[in-house]
């Protein structure tokens, strides 16, 4: 009698309508306030320049959360971008071609004369244009590299909290807090000596090249060729400390999270007696 | 004379379609007639027999070679000093 009055009372409980809310965007919403990922948007978007201009980040990241990456439209962003940088530099090296062109017409004309001094002067005349004409290029590209370099860092510095704390809620815990500092610190160093070692470096090689064509007297070629190599070795050390680095502190801390993880779950599923099992059967 | 000017014709139309300053140019050819003018008088100099005066020419005409040039020079160290940081 008892359980039957327990049996009527527990179906009209269950019975009695609720109100039951499903997933809606507000919770997405919410969870992406949570992560600061509006904010992280919106201070990329100063670092990432003009890439982002015809899509919708917003749009990109909310799609991505549900799961479908639009793989082609970012490939076809890639591939224009690297296509307009080309065809800058092949407009450069046409006008190059045609001040050299008109170079060596002039020289030829004056090459005859009989005073040596004269033409020597006419082709130092000329040699310091052609010089002008690519040191003004060279420092446009200058220029955009120390550019790309401060993006860089400050675009990093912007996404690795962010990554951080999502990794964190997600589980690897050993990893991120190993990590964290490591990689901030590599990638400020990557941006650091770039701009302050490697650039002046550049310059001083590309001052040094231009002064020993002048004349042949000057002999300074063995001192570029020495920085020049220097330069190169000193950038593929620094990457390759990076790389390495970053690898081997991420392999040997996911195994340690997914050890860890393991561990929890068993611990868990041993303790508490009915809802760990639940927790074993899934894991 | 007509080849000349079709040289020079065709250097400048050369120069309009690439992105130098026709200025400089002008200063190009100034410089190559300006030598041109100065083999001329030293070599007559020299074939009358006065030596000294053909090497006070070729002075000269170095200094105005200089002296016209000097744009093209203040220009380099112009862009030289924008990139030193």
């Amino acid at each position: 009698m008892k359980e039957k009055v327990f049996m009527i009372i527990f179906l009209i409980a269950i019975f009695i309508g609720h109100n039951t809310y499903a997933v809606s965007s507000d919770i997405l919403e919410e969870q992406k306030e949570n992560f600061g990922i509006s904010n992280f948007v919106r201070e990329a978007e100063k670092y990432s320049g003009e890439f982002f201009e015809g899509t919708n980040i917003t749009d990109l990241l909310n799609s991505a959360i549900i799961g479908k990456v639009d793989n082609t439209s970012i490939f076809k962003k890639i591939i224009n971008l690297f296509g307009k940088e080309t065809i800058g530099c092949i407009k450069v090296l046409a006008s190059l071609l045609i001040i050299i062109i008109l170079h060596s017409v002039l020289k030829s004309i004056s090459d005859n004369l009989e005073s040596s001094n004269v033409s020597k002067i006419i082709y130092y005349v000329q040699y310091i244009l052609i010089v002008t004409l690519i040191t003004a290029n060279f420092a446009d590209t200058i220029q955009l590299v120390k550019d790309t370099a401060d993006k860089l860092v400050g675009f990093m510095n912007c996404l690795i909290p962010l990554l951080f704390s999502l990794m964190l809620f997600t589980g690897s815990i050993v990893t991120s807090s190993i990590l964290e500092p490591i990689i901030i610190f590599m990638i400020n160093l990557l941006g650091n000596s770039i701009n302050i070692i490697l650039i002046p470096a550049v310059l001083i090689i590309t001052v040094l090249s231009i002064i020993s064509k002048i004349s042949d007297n000057v002999q300074i070629d063995k001192l570029s060729k020495l920085l020049n190599s220097s330069v190169i070795w000193i950038l593929g050390i620094i990457l390759t400390v990076f790389v390495s680095t970053i690898s081997l502190e991420g392999s040997l801390s996911s195994s340690v999270d997914g050890i860890s993880a393991k561990t929890a779950k068993a611990a868990v599923s041993n303790v508490i007696p009915v809802v760990g099992k639940i927790l074993r059967r899934r894991g | 004379m007509d080849k000349l000017i079709n040289i020079i014709e065709l250097m400048q139309s050369i120069s309009d379609k690439s992105g130098i300053n026709n200025q400089f140019l002008a200063i190009l050819l100034k410089i190559t007639g300006i030598a041109f003018l100065t083999e001329f008088g030293v070599s007559v100099c020299k074939d009358s027999g006065e030596s000294a005066i053909a090497s006070k020419i070729e002075i000269g005409s170095k200094i105005i070679i200089i002296y016209l040039s000097i744009p093209i020079i203040s220009n380099l160290l112009e862009i030289i000093t924008k990139i030193l940081p």
